[in-house]
């Protein structure tokens, strides 16, 4: 099913990991530049206020996860073979990926309008 | 159904309740056109699907169809016929051959020499029905099994035969029977799809169907109502893992998110494929924990395992399958299409015929009683049978026995049915002396179609769909319910 192979397989985990990165290093770091960068790269606009708000929510309960498990968030950085870039938090890296995995997916990421 | 009822049902139920003015309408409307005057009462829970189906009540809440892709040789397996063999090595009649098609392979059938039933026939059971020493185990069953032996199709191709069995078309691009049933009906559980299929071929056929996914596609309908192909490994599904370091609940948690804004979509575009992908990406979150259970066969008992056969444990089997077939049903999906390939015995009916039989009929004929020891037989449809039958005559040497062989024949062949409402133990309609054409009770393709929905408490000219100007139905604008068949 489609849906398992965009979420899980590992090109898509790994790219969503590489445009965290993007987000992290070519931006000021706070939320709203890097998720614009995110959004600006797979979907060719900025995002809405609603989506921003629900996209930080999970973004926080995901760096709140990470925060306790740090163990999770190197396995996921650890997916694909380029290297993780050291330089970056693997906690906010995670998130990040998780953010952009997550964006990744969105109906309107897949679909040509 | 009503276009402007049907267009709101696109959208999620949300929508259609949600949109005030014309959606009470359109709820007052579908009591209106429902003739029952009430929805019929069943005590299922029923998951999406239609207001006001099923419109009566029915004998059979889930399908699964053991689909024999190639064309089994109706000749050699179920209808005897002691004039054929009388007629071994001669000419067949003109008077049946007409001007009857045939596929380019045959061409003209004039002339073409009988071939006898390749091995002996017996009656069986209480209900003396016939059946070839080819099955032994669906001969043991047969008091369990209705045969319709006057079946009869239009196309003389696999494609365009296997299409026209299964969506009504024999030009791909309709909705399928398993669609149907999902877009009608609705789902009994959200942890599995709706519409499951899965595919084997017997080692060493040489007959090479092909299973292209128009054979269980949505066609116009949404495409959420499209048959999930398993995969016949050890991994029905591929990718069912999370990646590592992402846990179940933080997959749920960007899921949740991910269906939020894809929700926002829905509303300002009302797509239907947005609600599509909404549910298949629901599904598939359900499906990364009920799939490891289902493909788990530990809980199964020896005996049970033994009944379906050696290859139960082998996945890509039709033992396997078939074992599947029933977990399915038993957790809720409600249409199972277990599709076999290798019976084009265009020159081996007296050699790859035999494998067929031997990886198939125990397996059938497993999951009937496996089926009745659970109670789950009367509430399930099991159907048998492939897209149309074989000739009575020989397709090639008649001195060359080890290539022996039946082209494709249209014009009357054989399948069963067993449980989900239909009377056991009989043989309906007859093909004439030489298996050639179905003359008594003939059944044509529409016909049996619009039984196995009338079995589902569907009205076949009720369940439809208006894409580009016309109201299409599984049956197209045909198909009478065969009532002598139902219990």
């Amino acid at each position: 099913m489609h849906a398992l192979y965009m979420l899980n397989d590992v090109p898509f985990v790994e790219a969503s990991r590489s445009l965290a990165e993007m987000a992290m290093t070519a931006t000021k770091n706070n939320d709203p530049d890097r998720l614009e960068l995110i959004f600006r790269r797979l979907l060719a606009r900025s995002p809405v206020a609603t989506e921003q708000e629900i996209i930080f929510k999970a973004l926080n309960r995901s760096r709140e996860a990470f925060k306790k498990d740090p163990g999770a968030a190197t396995a996921l950085l650890s997916i694909g073979e380029k290297p993780i870039n050291d330089k970056l938090d693997p906690v906010e890296h995670a998130a990040w990926t998780a953010t952009s995995l997550a964006v990744m997916n969105l109906d309107e990421a897949m679909t040509k309008q | 159904m009503n276009p402007l009822q049907q267009n709101h049902l696109d959208l999620t139920r949300r929508e259609f309740f949600g949109k005030s003015a014309t959606g009470i309408g359109t709820i007052a409307l579908s009591d209106l056109l429902n003739k029952d005057g009430l929805a019929a009462d069943n005590d299922r829970k029923a998951i999406g699907g239609l207001p006001g189906l099923p419109h009566f009540q029915p004998k059979a809440k889930n399908i699964i169809y053991l689909f024999q892709n190639g064309a089994p040789t109706h000749v050699d397996l179920f209808d005897y016929k002691p004039k054929i063999q009388e007629m071994h090595g001669k000419p067949v009649p003109d008077s049946y051959v007409g001007n009857k098609r045939f596929s380019t392979m045959t061409g003209k059938a004039n002339g073409k020499l009988m071939l006898a039933p390749i091995e002996p026939f017996k009656q069986r059971g209480q209900s003396g029905a016939w059946v070839s020493d080819f099955l032994p185990h669906t001969a043991e069953i047969a008091d369990k099994i209705c045969f319709v032996k006057s079946m009869h199709t239009d196309a003389v191709n696999h494609a365009p035969a296997i299409s026209f069995l299964l969506s009504g078309g024999q030009m791909p691009g309709r909705p399928t029977l398993g669609a149907w049933m999902a877009y009608g009906l609705g789902a009994e559980t959200e942890e599995l799809p709706r519409f499951v299929v899965m595919t084997s071929v017997s080692k060493g056929t040489t007959c090479g169907q092909i299973f292209y996914d128009f054979y269980w596609g949505s066609g116009f309908l949404p495409s959420k109502h499209q048959g999930v192909l398993f995969r016949g490994s050890r991994d029905p599904v591929l990718y069912a893992k999370n990646p590592k370091g992402m846990s179940r609940e933080m997959r749920r948690d960007w899921l949740d998110s991910i269906a939020k804004i894809n929700n926002h979509k829905l509303n300002e575009f009302g797509d239907p494929e947005i609600a599509t992908r909404i549910s298949q990406y629901e599904l598939a979150f359900k499906m990364q924990a009920s799939v490891p259970e289902l493909t788990d066969f530990s809980s199964e008992s020896k005996e049970t395992l033994d009944m379906y056969g050696p290859q139960v444990n082998e996945p890509g089997t039709f033992a396997y399958n078939c074992l599947m077939a029933r977990r399915l049903v038993e957790r809720g999906t409600r249409t199972v299409q277990v599709m076999h390939a290798g019976w084009d015995q265009h020159g081996s009916v007296t050699t790859e015929l035999y494998t067929q039989c031997k990886d198939t009929d125990q397996p059938s004929a497993a999951l009937v009683k496996d089926l009745e020891q659970r109670g789950l037989l009367k509430d399930t449809l099991v159907i048998w049978g492939g897209e149309f039958g074989r000739t009575p005559f020989l397709q090639g040497n008649l001195k060359d026995r080890k290539k022996w062989g039946r082209d494709h024949h249209p014009y009357a062949y054989t399948i069963w049915m067993a449980g989900g409402g239909v009377k056991p133990g009989i043989s309906y309609g007859a093909s004439d002396d030489l298996a050639f054409s179905a003359i008594e009770n003939p059944v044509h393709v529409h016909d049996i179609q619009a039984t196995w929905l009338h079995l589902a408490g569907i009205d076949h000219e009720r369940l439809t769909y208006k894409f580009q100007g016309r109201r299409f139905r599984l049956t197209d604008v045909h198909g009478k319910v065969v009532t002598e068949v139902i219990g």
